[in-house]
């Protein structure tokens, strides 16, 4: 028996966390006993993009399908049928995403709660087949489902939301939730009729919002108060100002954001990018959000130098603020070393202590684990730097 | 500051401060079970060669903030003075990290893991076996079959 065999496996997996797939991949060739305990890992997450990959699973799935976690379906070579074929090998699915299926319709996805028991997370991209009968069967069916995305990115297609969607997924214990890129303003239309629905789904722990137009935001910032809520993000508004000369009818005030913020304290996650970021916002911000560690402000172009300050030294949790494309410049921060600051901007932990003159603490940097790895790649597409 | 005693398998005894022994969650609980002793705390999964290495790095991180948050752990880089205390022969070093699971003592578990981690990353599968003495009980059938069965894990 090799020393190394003497481990017992689940110090062996404790030893292979956070190890790449390449990684893994060459210690299942090491022996049988290191195959043993590499192969659930290195099948945890599969993806579906080509007829290559159809082969791949096709010869492996029956063996080693019972691995499978997370399962990321690209592009217009699935059918309804490949994806039932699949779905049905795969009993122990957790996640599932289907990026740009066209084909993709009502006729798989109906099934999905039955074959698909366990299933967690759902992230559905450009799916413009799949219609609310779907989500009437997912929502009825799906009693784990806690993370649910839904975005249109392609240009030109279009699919028809009904008001009644929330309500549809009412009974899911969702805790994650992400819309957004929809390009015809129907469909917003239609979602803010069902804000009542959306405002009851009291578990919700991450929102984001992406692309919306101010009339739904402002809907949202005062229809919406959820209790549990930590991780909210809401980008790009256009045309619209976060700013204290607003107007109410066309724009997101001020005003309903602070009382927004204000009804929720525990927020430690804000992605706000591409919005137009007053210092009087951000003051805003440090005062109602004592918990805030990570904040986003990339492409804010009208972010100050003063606004950062005030934010980094009234904000006693902040970790990581990120600041890409804002137009500031490390110059402009004299007491940060070029060193501390990474290539994409963002202040992180020891930064942000060195411009607020607080005593350094011991850096954390939030890497990969095993566990963001499984929850599928396309979280960032879904939640932005949100955490 | 009160002592306690601890007594290896191999019948040797360590008088070890209360605080340094509490890094051991196993032996923390049996303390508060039994509450003040005399006796020796038996060890019978650790030898006293063993229990001397780990009772040194508990004395060396005894006044060490307990991190509860399992992602900083996990992440943060092994130190100094623990890179030095890890080089070892690999028997002694599955040791220590058989006796931090027994013991329960995360930090030292996870020091031990990230070391050997370190071995095996970036390593070809030849190369992890010879490091560690494994003998290849693949036939060549079962190996062209592992190789095909990841045959994406390249462009991915």
């Amino acid at each position: 028996m090799t020393r190394l065999g003497r481990l017992p496996n689940e110090i062996i997996l404790l030893i292979l966390r956070g190890f790449t797939r390449q990684e893994l991949y060459e210690c299942a060739l090491v022996n049988r006993s290191f195959h043993s305990v590499t192969t659930p890992l290195l099948w945890a997450t599969i993806t579906l993009v080509t007829k290559d990959h159809a082969a791949i699973l096709d010869d492996h799935l029956p063996l080693l399908g019972q691995y499978v976690r997370s399962f990321d379906v690209m592009g217009s070579y699935a059918t309804d049928d490949t994806l039932l074929y699949f779905l049905e090998q795969i009993p122990l699915l957790q996640h599932l995403s289907l990026f740009s299926g066209s084909r993709i319709t009502d006729i798989s996805i109906l099934l999905v709660p039955c074959y698909c028991r366990h299933l967690t997370s759902l992230y559905l991209v450009n799916t413009n087949g799949i219609t609310q009968l779907s989500f009437e069967a997912i929502g009825q069916h799906c009693r784990h489902l806690r993370n649910f995305g839904l975005q249109e990115q392609a240009q030109g297609s279009s699919s028809s939301l009904s008001p009644s969607l929330f309500a549809a997924l009412e009974c899911c214990p969702l805790e994650k939730l992400s819309l957004g890129y929809f390009h015809d303003d129907t469909n917003w239309a239609c979602l803010e009729k069902g804000m009542a629905d959306l405002s009851r789904m009291s578990d919700l722990t991450h929102f984001a919002l992406w692309n919306a137009p101010p009339s739904f935001v402002h809907c949202l910032l005062t229809t919406v108060r959820w209790p549990k809520l930590t991780q909210l993000a809401i980008n790009g508004l256009p045309g619209v100002d976060l700013d204290e000369y607003a107007v109410n009818n066309d724009s997101v005030n001020i005003d309903c954001f602070g009382e927004f913020l204000q009804a929720h304290p525990h927020l430690s996650g804000l992605d706000l990018r591409g919005s137009k970021i007053t210092y009087h916002l951000l003051s805003i911000i440090s005062a109602c959000l004592p918990e805030l560690t990570n904040i986003n402000l990339s492409h804010c172009t009208s972010v100050s130098y003063d606004g950062v300050y005030e934010l980094v030294t009234r904000c006693p949790c902040l970790t990581s603020v990120h600041l890409m494309f804002c137009g500031l410049s490390s110059g402009m921060f004299p007491n940060l070393l070029d060193t501390q600051l990474d290539n994409e901007f963002q202040l992180n932990k020891k930064a942000i202590n060195e411009i607020a003159g607080k005593s350094p603490a011991y850096d954390d940097y939030d890497e990969d684990d095993v566990d963001t790895q499984i929850r599928g790649k396309h979280w960032s597409a879904m939640f932005g730097t949100l955490r | 500051m009160s002592n306690v005693r601890l007594l290896s398998s191999d019948n040797e005894e360590f008088v070890v401060q209360k605080e340094v022994a509490e890094r051991s969650v196993l032996i923390k609980n049996m303390l508060e079970d039994v509450g003040e002793t005399d006796s020796a705390i038996p060890l019978p999964n650790v030898t006293a060669k063993v229990l001397k290495k780990v009772i040194e790095w508990c004395d060396h991180h005894s006044s060490d903030p307990v991190t509860t948050d399992e992602t900083e752990r996990r992440t943060t880089d092994i130190d100094e003075w623990d890179q030095k205390f890890m080089e070892v022969d690999q028997e002694t070093l599955f040791d220590i990290i058989l006796a931090a699971n027994y013991l329960d003592i995360k930090p030292l578990l996870d020091v031990g893991c990230k070391t050997v981690a370190n071995m095996i990353k970036g390593k070809t599968a030849e190369e992890i076996r010879k490091i560690f003495n494994i003998v290849n009980d693949f036939t060549p059938e079962e190996e062209a079959q592992i190789r095909k069965e990841n045959e994406w894990a390249e462009d991915r």
